[in-house]
């Protein structure tokens, strides 16, 4: 059924991630655009291998890798992490991806590392992304003006997040949507 | 075909609050830009006309267009 695979991110990933973090179309939706050399990305893979409260995947769409998944600031006292994703251009943004890396990235938050609350940060003009966000059942919860500085302008950030609870609410009607009989089988087959 | 295509369209447009009568759905519509579907419509998309015709129409490769779905429904009948 799933067409989605996370794959964990090795060192061999590195320079394609790098190439595709580096590029406009990906950085525009990043809180820093400056290019990131080799040398930074090796560094930032080896303090990040560490690190156990974040993970970072490889997105594969049908055997193809398309994009990078994380989880950051997993923090076992509150129970809670951020959520981040991008795919690497345009011609990948434009399918049903998004969607269904999203939803695999909720049911492990919830399911697999059984945290309470998941987080992300969206930049106020994103308005497609913070609308997909809020179809998977995230609420607005903050407001930060002026967060982040991007060409040369100060840019607000809304902060999202959604609740375990409120996600086993509505998961099995998403699965369905998103992934039809194949979801309510595979379901059904647990 | 064409006809039912569209009935799916209008109605995961309308569940999602993005239907705008005034925009005509027609073969060089594209499916983002013109009709306003995002990431999660076209995952709906896929599994509808899955169910109705039993063709993944990004299985090879992407499509942009309502006539892309039509092309590739023909090409499967």
């Amino acid at each position: 059924m799933n067409d989605v695979e996370l794959i964990k991110l090795e060192i061999d990933h590195l320079e394609m991630v790098r190439n595709w973090r580096n590029s406009l179309y990906v950085s525009a939706s990043m809180y820093s655009d400056n290019e990131i050399t080799e040398e930074q990305q090796q560094k930032w893979f080896l303090k990040i291998k560490e690190d156990a409260t974040c993970k970072y995947w490889v997105v594969y769409f049908k055997g193809i890798s398309v994009g990078l998944a994380y989880l950051t600031d997993i923090n076992l006292s509150f129970d809670s992490c951020y959520m981040g994703f991008y795919l690497k251009d345009s011609s990948v943004s434009g399918t049903s991806i998004a969607a269904k890396l999203e939803f695999n990235l909720l049911e492990y938050v919830f399911t697999v590392l059984k945290l309470n609350k998941l987080r992300c940060e969206v930049f106020e003009f994103n308005k497609p992304v913070i609308s997909m966000h809020e179809k998977f059942g995230f609420r607005r919860e903050a407001f930060y003006r002026e967060h982040c500085k991007k060409n040369g302008k100060y840019e607000n950030v809304i902060g999202l997040a959604i609740l375990s609870n409120e996600w086993r609410v509505i998961a099995s009607a998403l699965g369905t949507k998103i992934y039809g009989k194949f979801f309510l089988e595979n379901k059904n087959g647990e | 075909m064409e006809n039912k295509i569209k009935e799916i369209i209008v109605s995961i447009l309308e569940d999602s609050g993005n239907y705008n009568e005034s925009v005509e759905i027609e073969a060089s519509s594209r499916l983002r830009e013109d009709l306003g579907m995002d990431s999660f419509n076209l995952a709906e998309l896929t599994v509808h006309i899955e169910e109705e015709f039993d063709v993944d129409i990004f299985e090879d490769g992407l499509v942009n267009t309502v006539g892309e779905i039509f092309a590739k429904l023909n090409k499967h009948k």
